[in-house]
Parts: structure tokens; sequence; C-alpha cells
């Protein structure tokens, strides 16, 4: 049976590409390759859209290339250290909607291994994660907006530079609100649980919608404009202009957008940094080798002295806290926060990343951010891009004669993403139920499920 | 106590004439659970007008521009037949979604979506007998039960065919892992659909044709003392269907082998399968039932939201969601007295659900909420008591 394997050219190339040195330079060259084709892009051509989707997905998956490789880990942090602290950068200088697709995914990443916490490490489905979100945005919200509510009439606004103590602001806030869903759903189970859970999730969204009323506090369903941002050091802004001018690109308008969205870039991505850093140190305690027990099997893990209220509550504060920090940098990046921002399909699509990548292992889920983000917020939109080239010069599809025009206007991919969605979580499901990067336990877990279904046959095959 | 337990049941004495009348099949399975319902529904009724006297009476006493009994009789009237007739709405869904329920114990997301396929069914079809030019000449009474009739068949086995794909290869899996495919499926169904309707017609806007219909929307004028209240045809279509959805029902999960069949599969799948059951088939079943009761209520729903213009959105809600959302949810607002009216449908449709099998109505109302709720237009903009 070795004798077999050992030959298939899929194992020869294994071995072969196992050997650092080669690992390295192929990577090398990769990263060369993507980073070269995403600069030598040009806008003005016609098929702009469709290179940009072709190249961009290779570069942001980079990173996780570079993890799975065989490397000396040393030499993989080097590489992902310049891949985000350079590189990126540089490329967001050149083109600066790539660093705002960047943003979104340190964004979603983060929120998607905050719910991971709870789905994923405790095994508790919430359907109502953004919640937690919206919390920490409009915690930031409310103090900073000029929009006319009360603390805008009555003076108490903050200035930018208590950003950075609204991200604990944020933190505290959410976690409290963690544990406040945690206490009533704490003997629940299964659907009863995903249904609680979507219902606060509707509540806070609800709740935002209608504290106008009486007093303003979060002025409805107009939604706070012009939320606070962080202070930028002119320091900053002309370090951004100078780096452009060495590099000889010139940036059409104000520097000072620009040197907003690298801010906001760093910032997210030292967040994201900590929440990465934290989950994987819980996963690795005492406090996550109880989560895996509570979500395996929770009669069990109380007959073995799992503290099962303090775990499950600390669950929901966590992945709550981390979806807080996340909404105050996103309501600062924004500017505008409204309750429509935090509807189901927003949570639906949290989970889909945590499913699409693999429950409960970090890098899976990250994965699954990216693809769900850029699928999202890159893929579908530019072929809509695409399609509206393509038809404002009548564009004709050789072969099979087709006119782009005919393709009827409202059949825009932009407006699909919940066809998508739902194929790519039902696919999933059927197909890959542990995820793109399954976590190791979590396939085992499946694997001795789907071996229990037809339990004779097996166990009398693999016996010897 | 505990011997009170061990001991058999009493058989009960079959030959009295007075039993012999309570198991006969007109007050078994039409007077009993129509006569509940009707007891429930004058209960709520009763109870909401005692609770809204209540909280009038809290308004401090001098009331502005309010004579209090008077208000209460010009309006309730009103209000108590339109929450009849939305608390029937939503039944109609409740029925096909308890069945689900009952028997898989697993949440169907899905099912909303098939209620909402129903109504373009509805549209499709009629919309074909209008191209052929037939419409005019059918008997309104064969319309609406063509098209009710298709409707229910197709979301039937529309039902069927999401259990089959994305259902059953998942029975055995993790609890969570169907729920997950009955949301993706939910998602997918409603861009299914648009993108349907957009290589179509590239609109999302149905209109129901409705040829000589229009009689449909003659209200008929109901006194209740000095009160006149104006009743739509289509909200009495409404109640009569649903009232006779239930009956059929009931009769079908009491009172027929295939019923037993399919309570014997929501008691123990296993045990079912074991005593000769069919279960994939009595689940089949189920789903169809579930999904035509759905899908047909969807198609009445319609009717009856089609205002006096025969000009009603289907899912303006799918499209609002991308084109001026904001607009939409600041209309809503604006209407906040919609609430009054719903308040009466929601409590009577959470009596009908207690009614049909004990089914947790704070599990219907969350799900009521996010997944129908967005179908039915809420608040009605122009409210035609």
């Amino acid at each position: 049976m070795t004798a077999q394997t050992s030959q298939s050219p899929w194992t020869t190339f294994r071995t072969w590409f196992s050997r650092p040195s080669v690992a390295g330079v192929v990577i090398l060259a990769y990263l060369l390759i993507v980073i070269g084709a995403l600069l030598s892009l040009n806008r003005a051509d016609l098929l702009f859209p469709l290179y940009s989707t072709l190249v961009f997905p290779p570069f942001v998956l980079s990173p996780l290339v570079i993890l799975a490789s065989p490397l000396d880990n040393r030499i993989k942090v080097t590489l992902i250290l310049v891949l985000v602290v350079i590189a990126m950068p540089l490329i967001g200088i050149y083109d600066s909607s790539y660093l705002e697709l960047t943003i979104q995914i340190c964004i979603f990443a983060g929120l998607a291994l905050g719910l991971n916490i709870v789905v994923g490490f405790a095994g508790l489905l919430d359907l109502g994660y953004i919640a937690f979100f919206a919390v920490g945005a409009y915690s930031w919200a409310m103090f900073t907006s000029s929009a006319e509510t009360v603390f805008f009439v009555s003076g108490i606004i903050v200035p930018g530079w208590a950003f950075y103590i609204f991200i604990f602001v944020g933190v505290v806030l959410a976690a409290l609100v963690g544990v406040l869903l945690g206490l009533p759903v704490l003997r629940l189970r299964g659907d009863y649980l995903a249904i609680v859970t979507l219902g606060f999730g509707e509540m806070i969204r609800v709740l935002a919608r209608n504290a106008d009323q009486p007093i303003n506090f979060t002025n409805g369903s107009q939604g706070l404009l012009n939320v606070g941002t962080p202070p930028m050091p002119q320091f900053w802004v002309d370090f951004i202009g100078s780096i452009a001018s060495t590099l000889g690109i010139r940036i059409a308008g104000n520097l000072e957008p620009l040197a907003q969205q690298m801010l906001f870039y760093f910032i997210g991505i030292v967040i994201l940094g900590v929440i990465i850093v934290a989950a994987r140190r819980l996963d690795n305690s005492a406090i996550g080798r109880a989560w895996t027990a509570i979500r395996e099997d929770e009669v069990a893990a109380i007959a073995m002295g799992v503290p099962l209220v303090k775990m499950k509550l600390l669950a929901f504060a966590t992945g709550a806290a981390f979806a807080g920090a996340i909404g105050v940098l996103y309501a600062a990046k924004q500017s505008f926060v409204s309750p429509e921002s935090f509807s189901l399909i927003q949570s639906i699509s949290i989970l889909a990343m945590v499913i699409v990548g693999g429950m409960g292992g970090i890098r899976g889920v990250i994965l699954g951010a990216i693809i769900v983000t850029l699928l999202n917020l890159q893929v579908l939109k530019n072929l809509s891009l695409q399609l509206n080239a393509l038809r404002n010069i009548d564009f004709i599809v050789p072969l099979i004669n087709f006119h782009i025009r005919d393709w009827p206007t409202q059949l825009e991919p932009a407006k699909y993403e919940r066809l998508v969605f739902g194929l790519l979580l039902v696919l999933m499901m059927l197909f890959r139920p542990a995820g793109l990067l399954p976590e190791p336990r979590r396939k085992l877990e499946l694997d001795v499920k789907k071996r229990a279904e037809t339990p004779v046959i097996t166990s009398s095959e693999t016996g010897d | 106590m505990s011997s009170e337990t061990l001991t058999p049941p009493q058989a009960p004495a079959l030959d009295s004439p007075w039993r012999r009348l309570l198991d006969s099949f007109p007050v078994r399975y039409i007077l009993y659970p129509v006569g509940q319902m009707v007891i429930f529904i004058a209960g709520a009724a009763g109870i909401l007008t005692l609770l809204s006297v209540l909280l009038a009476l809290l308004v401090p006493e001098p009331r502005p521009n309010i004579v209090l009994m008077d208000q209460i009789g010009k309006q309730l009237p009103g209000m108590i037949i339109s929450g009849i007739s939305i608390g029937f709405v939503y039944s109609m869904v409740a029925l096909g979604y308890t069945l689900v329920y009952g028997v898989l114990k697993f949440i169907n997301f899905a099912h909303s979506e098939i209620f909402m396929v129903g109504s373009v069914i509805g549209f499709e079809v009629m919309q074909r007998i209008e191209d052929v030019g037939f419409i005019q000449l059918w008997h309104p009474v064969a319309l609406v039960v063509t098209i009710v009739g298709s409707a229910m068949i197709i979301s039937g086995l529309l039902a069927v065919l999401i259990e089959r794909v994305a259902y059953r290869p998942l029975r055995n899996a993790p609890r969570l892992v169907p729920l997950i495919t009955a949301i993706g499926i939910s998602f997918f169904l409603i861009d299914f659909v648009r993108a349907i309707e957009a290589i179509t017609r590239n609109d999302f806007n149905l209109t129901y044709p409705t040829g000589d219909l229009s009689y449909l929307r003659t209200p008929i004028p109901m006194t209740f003392g000095e009160t006149t209240v104006n009743v739509r045809i289509t909200s009495i279509i409404i109640v009569l269907a649903a009232v006779i959805m239930l009956i059929i029902l009931n009769y079908f999960v009491n009172g027929t082998k295939l019923g037993r069949g399919i309570r014997a599969v929501s008691q123990d799948r296993t045990t079912a399968g074991l005593m000769g059951i069919n279960v994939n088939l009595m689940i089949s079943i189920t789903f169809f039932v579930g999904g035509a009761l759905g899908g047909g209520g969807g198609r009445i729903v319609r009717a009856e939201r089609r205002h006096g213009d025969a000009l009603r959105r289907v899912h303006s809600r799918l499209e609002s969601l991308y084109s001026g959302g904001a607009r939409r949810y600041r209309q809503r607002d604006r209407g906040a007295s919609w609430r009054a009216n719903v308040g009466h449908g929601r409590v009577l449709l959470e009596r009908r659900a207690g009614l049909f099998s004990s089914t947790r109505s704070a599990l219907y109302r969350y799900f009521r909420l996010l997944c129908i709720d967005p179908y039915l237009d809420f608040p009605p903009k122009r409210v035609a008591w």
C-alpha cells in the first residue's frame, strides 16, 4: 500500500515541495508574480474589474499560503510581517480600493474569530452575533456623531483621541451585553438557542432603530452621521505623502483620506493580531479545553467538573468583546452607523465565514472570512461593473453570439449575494461539513458520527 | 395518586349515546376544532377589549378629545375584524410550519420562502391564463381553485425537493448542520426567485392580472351598533380557506392512517421504522402537506394584499432591501399605529398555533417576526377597514 502511494505523482510532488529551499523559492516567486500583476493593472483597461478580481484574492490569501508552506517559523513570520507592513500599504498607496478591501477583511476576520469562539469552540450557535458588533459601533458613534442626539445636544462629545480608549469601552460594553444574553440562554441548546439569539440580534437592531423617541440616543433609522475618527498627526500625512512621491505615484486630490485609510488599516491589523493571539491562547488553555468539552458533551463536561455556567458566559463574553472592539473600529471607519448595517444577513454572512473556513480552527476561519468578504465586496461587485462596462460598449460574446446588452438589467451579480451565500452554506454542509481547512478534532468528531451510522460494515472491515 | 396512574384507564362506555355523538365524525373533526377556535378568538377579543379599556383609563383624567366608550365602540369592531383576518393569514403559515416542526423537530427556516414561492407561482399561473386570453371565460371560483391548487401542488413539491436535497442527507448529523442548510436554502430561494423574475420579466413588481374579478374588491358593509365596518371579500376568503385547511389537516393528522404514521414518526423515528412505517415517505408527505399549506396560504394572502388599484408588490421587501431600503423603513416608522392593528392578529395567531399542537408560541413569534413579516408588507400603507 505504501509502495503504491509513494510512487504517485502527487506524493512525489509533495516530498519535493516540502524541501524548504524549493518551497521558499516557489513562495517567493508566487509573491513576486502576484504583487507584480497587481501593480501592473491599469484602471482604464476595459477588463480591469475582471483582472483585479482574478489577481487580488491570491494576494490576500498569500499569508495563509505562507503559513501552509514547510518553511521555518521565523522565515514565515518575517515574510508575513513584510507583506502586512510593507507590501500591502504600498499597494494601498497605489490603489486605495485594495486598502479599503483589506480593512474590511480585517474587520470581518475579527468578527468571524469572535463568532468562532462561541460557535466553533463552545458549540453554541449564535445567530444574533451582529448585535455585539452593533453595541461596539454605537458606543463610539453615539458619543461622537454630529447627529442631533441627546449627547450632541447636551455637549457630551468626546474628542477623537478617545477612540483608543473607546476600543476598550466597546470591549467592556459588548462583553457585558454578551453576559446579559448568556444568562437567559444558559439552559437552551441547539435550535432553541439559535432562535433566542436570533431574536436577540433583531432586538438590538430594533432598539437602535427606535431609541430616538422620547430621548434621542441613536437617531433612529436615520442613523448617526459624521462619526468621529481618531486624530491624525501631521507627520503621518507627510510620511504617507513622501512615500508616495518617492515611489512616483501621484495621488489624486487630497492626501488626508489616504492617510486616514492607512491609519485604519494599521489599527485594524493590530486589533486583528491581538484577537488572533488571544484566540490561539484561549484555544490552548484550560478554558479552551473546557469549551471543547462543553461542545462535545455537556453532561459529561459537568460530570468532569467543568463549571458550565461560568464557561458558557465566558464564551459569550469573549466572543462579544472581540465584536465590540471591531465595532468601534467599524463605526470610526465608516463614519456612519445605522440600524440597517446590523441586519440578519450580516449575522448569517459571518456565520458563513466560520462555516466555510472550518469551525473551531483559527486559520480556517480567517480563510473563510477572506473568501466570503471578497465574494461579497469584490467578486460580485466587480462582475457587475464588468457587465456594465461591457454593456456600454455593446460587447458581443464570441462563439455563442450573445449581446451583453441583452443581459437583463436586474440580473446584476452584486444584488445576488444571498444566492451565493445560500448555495455556499448548503454545499459546504453537504460535502465538507468540517470546512475548507478543518480543525482536526472537529473533523474527527464528524467522521465518528458518520461511521456511527453504518457501524457493522466499517468495524468489521477495519478491525484488523 | 400513584396507584391512580398505575391502574389502566377505564374503557369508555362505547354504547353510551352521548359518547357515540362525541365520537361521530362531524363533532370530532369539524365541530370540536372549529368550536375551540371560535372560543379562542372570542376570548382573545374579549381580553384585548378589556386591556384597551384599562389602558385608556390610564390616560390622566381630563382626556383630550376622547370620550372613551365612544372611541372604543367606533374603533374596536374594525380592529377585531382586521385582527381576525391577519391572524388567519398567520395561521395558514403556522399550520404548515408546525407540522414540519412536529415531525422533524427542527426549524424549517425555508418555510417563509415556500410561502413566497406560492404567491409567485399563483401569479405566474394567472399570467399564463391571461396570456392565452381565457381569464374572462373562466368562472371566478374555478379560477381561484385552479390557481390556489397549482400554487399548493408546486410549493408542496418544492418543499419535498428541499427536504430531499438539503435535509435528508443530514438527518443524522449534529443538529446545527440542518439548521444551517435551512438558512442557506432560505437565502438561496429568495434570490433564486428574484433571478428568475429578473430573467423572465426584468422586474420585481408582479401585478396580478384580475380580469373582471373586480367584484372581489367591493367590500361588504357590516354594521355594529352605530359603526359600519367594510369587510373585504378577500378577507372572508382567507378566513374560510384557513378554516377549511384546518379542518382537513386536523382530519388528516388525527383521523387517517397516513396521519397516524406521521404521528408515529414524530414520536420516535427509529421505532416507527421498525414497526413497518416508511419513515422517509412519511417525512416527504409531511413536507408536501406543509409546503402546500404554506404555498396556498401565500397565494391567498396575495389576493388580500392587493389593494384597490390591483397593484401589489409581491416581494417588495426583497428589492427594497437593496434600493431605497432606508426610505421604506422610515415610512414604516411613521406608521407607528400599525402596531395596534397587528396586536390583535398576533395574539389570535398564537392562540391558533397553540390550538393545533402545543407548539411554542414564543418560538413562532420569533420565526414570524423574522421570516414572514417581511413578505406581508407591514404596515399596510392604507388601512382599508
